[in-house]
């Protein structure tokens, strides 16, 4: 994870530039969190549009030992949970029907073989049966990289509390798409 | 950390240690314990064995899913917000209207829910026989109409059993608080007898107790004297309040009240002040925590204290019989 002081400056100074780079930097790997979080490609690069603006609004009210990355994926992560709470509760209310991840659909999967479209509807569809802060602890570490000490930075918790949820999902994530048989 | 004991008793960490263990994550201090405790347990090693597949699969899919993407930059849609921030700030505005506007539908979505459901599906469709609309009321919806159902009871139950007993009505021994303001409450001062510093003070009046009562001193001169004197917001508090007048100012004076069959007790010190008068005031819960007699004592000067006050009337509540004579 980045912390760079100076870059933190730079932002918290309205540098266009570093915001710039900032974004290209970060883009694909929050848009393609928020993707895997939420299921759907369009609402993700929304909530991303959302996530930096949020960043550069905010960034003027931090400290400058701010940990940028972590502060950003938090961000995400909010945007990301609420909607998620949002979609079940319409979901509740019968607003909406049940998730169906429209874009497993086969015309939006880059091209590949077959078998590679439905392992990503499995992914989703399993990532979507977890909690959703279970989901992106999951996603964090093992698609995202992050450590559980910076996860628990993100998710604002206890690295111990990381580790239960990562291993809460690893376990859903077996059970539910059969990975590995256990010993 | 976590060691859980299998089935021959001996203990074993956690799944959650053993996968941070298999992904190098930090476990502290605990690590060469843990590290100690696998290399030698084989139950342990095949466990690890197990995770390290496991994440092993999660990792190719996750990263394959995400690296397989490509999303269109937002660099020059954001960049025209961090050039324009008056545009930036419109866009929030925006954002947060639209979501202002999907939170309010939503939430009379979930307000409407319950009645909606029911209606729709109790009223018969066109063309339907009447007797056929219960058939149409999905058995997903009775969970639902049964809480509903229930909580409407709870409800009834709840304000019957508070409006039937008095017990779980706030104390309120003035009735409602929008009563008209009276002026002070005064009670009958009974005559003075023989200064008795103890808490064994005689009193040998009867009060009429009624709020309008006038203080009648049996003597011309000044002598420290207390009265019940509650205004509005005591009243609308349940609180009870004493005035004293005449003591010597800056002296301390203490109230000695005597409750129920409890013995007579002080009160907290109170500060005369200079025109020689001070009040002091506390809550009553309950009828019975109105005093049956009341003075003051001049903490100074052992010889001065008021007369006694009796049949003390709070509100509905009179005090009981004083067990002073």
């Amino acid at each position: 994870m980045v912390m760079d002081v100076q870059v933190v400056e730079s932002l918290r100074a309205r540098d266009a530039q570093a915001f710039r780079v900032l974004i290209e930097r970060l883009q694909q790997p929050i848009t393609g969190y928020l993707h895997r979080l939420v299921g759907n490609r369009e609402v993700a690069l929304d909530l991303a549009q959302d996530t930096f603006l949020q960043v550069y609004k905010e960034i003027g009210k931090t400290s400058e030992d701010l940990l940028l990355d972590a502060w950003i994926y938090r961000i995400a992560t909010n945007f990301g949970l609420r909607y998620l709470n949002r979609v079940r509760l319409r979901e509740f209310v019968g607003l909406d029907d049940p998730s169906n991840p429209e874009d497993f659909n086969i015309s939006l999967m880059v091209p590949g073989p077959e078998h590679q479209a439905e392992t990503r509807i499995l992914v989703r569809e399993t990532l979507l049966k977890m909690k959703p802060k279970d989901a992106a602890c999951l996603q964090l570490h093992y698609g995202n990289g992050f450590t559980y000490d910076e996860i628990a930075q993100v998710l604002e918790t206890t690295p111990e509390a990381v580790r239960k949820r990562v291993v809460r999902g690893v376990e859903k994530f077996r059970s539910l798409y059969e990975v590995s048989p256990q010993a | 950390m976590q060691w859980t004991p299998d089935s021959d008793g001996k203990v074993h960490p956690d799944d959650s240690i053993l996968l941070a263990y298999t992904r190098r994550q930090s476990l502290g201090k605990s690590w060469p314990s843990i590290h100690q405790h696998i290399v030698g347990c084989e139950r342990c090693l095949i466990r690890c064995e197990g995770f390290t597949v496991t994440s092993q699969s999660i990792t190719d899919m996750l990263t394959a899913y995400a690296h397989k993407r490509y999303y269109p930059p937002l660099t020059e849609r954001l960049s025209e917000y961090v050039e324009n921030p008056a545009a930036a700030d419109l866009a929030h505005r925006k954002r947060q209207q639209e979501r202002l506007r999907e939170d309010l539908a939503l939430g009379k979505a979930v307000l409407m829910l319950p009645l909606s459901t029911v209606l729709k599906k109790l009223s018969p469709a066109r063309g339907e026989p009447r007797n056929n609309a219960m058939a149409s009321v999905s058995i997903f919806s009775i969970p639902a109409v049964v809480f509903l159902v229930v909580l409407l009871g709870v409800f009834i139950a709840l304000a019957y059993s508070i409006s039937s007993h008095p017990g779980l009505l706030p104390f309120r021994p003035f009735g409602g608080i929008s009563t008209v303001v009276s002026p002070p409450s005064r009670f009958t001062v009974p005559a003075h007898s023989t200064p008795v510093p103890t808490a064994t003070p005689v009193a040998n009046s009867t009060g009429n107790g009624g709020p309008t009562a006038n203080v009648t001193p049996t003597s011309t001169t000044a002598k420290p004297t207390i009265t019940l004197c509650m205004t509005q917001a005591d009243k609308n508090l349940s609180r009870i309040r004493f005035c004293g007048v005449n003591f010597i100012p800056g002296d301390k004076v203490e109230l000695i009240i005597q409750i129920g069959t409890n013995p007579a007790r002080a009160r907290h010190q109170v500060t005369v002040d200079a025109q020689g008068g001070f009040q002091d005031f506390w809550y009553i819960n309950a009828c019975k925590d109105v005093p049956n007699s009341v003075y003051a004592q001049d903490m100074a000067h052992a010889e001065i204290f008021s007369q006694v006050l009796q049949n003390i009337q709070f509100g509905k509540c009179v005090s009981q019989n004083s067990v002073y004579p």
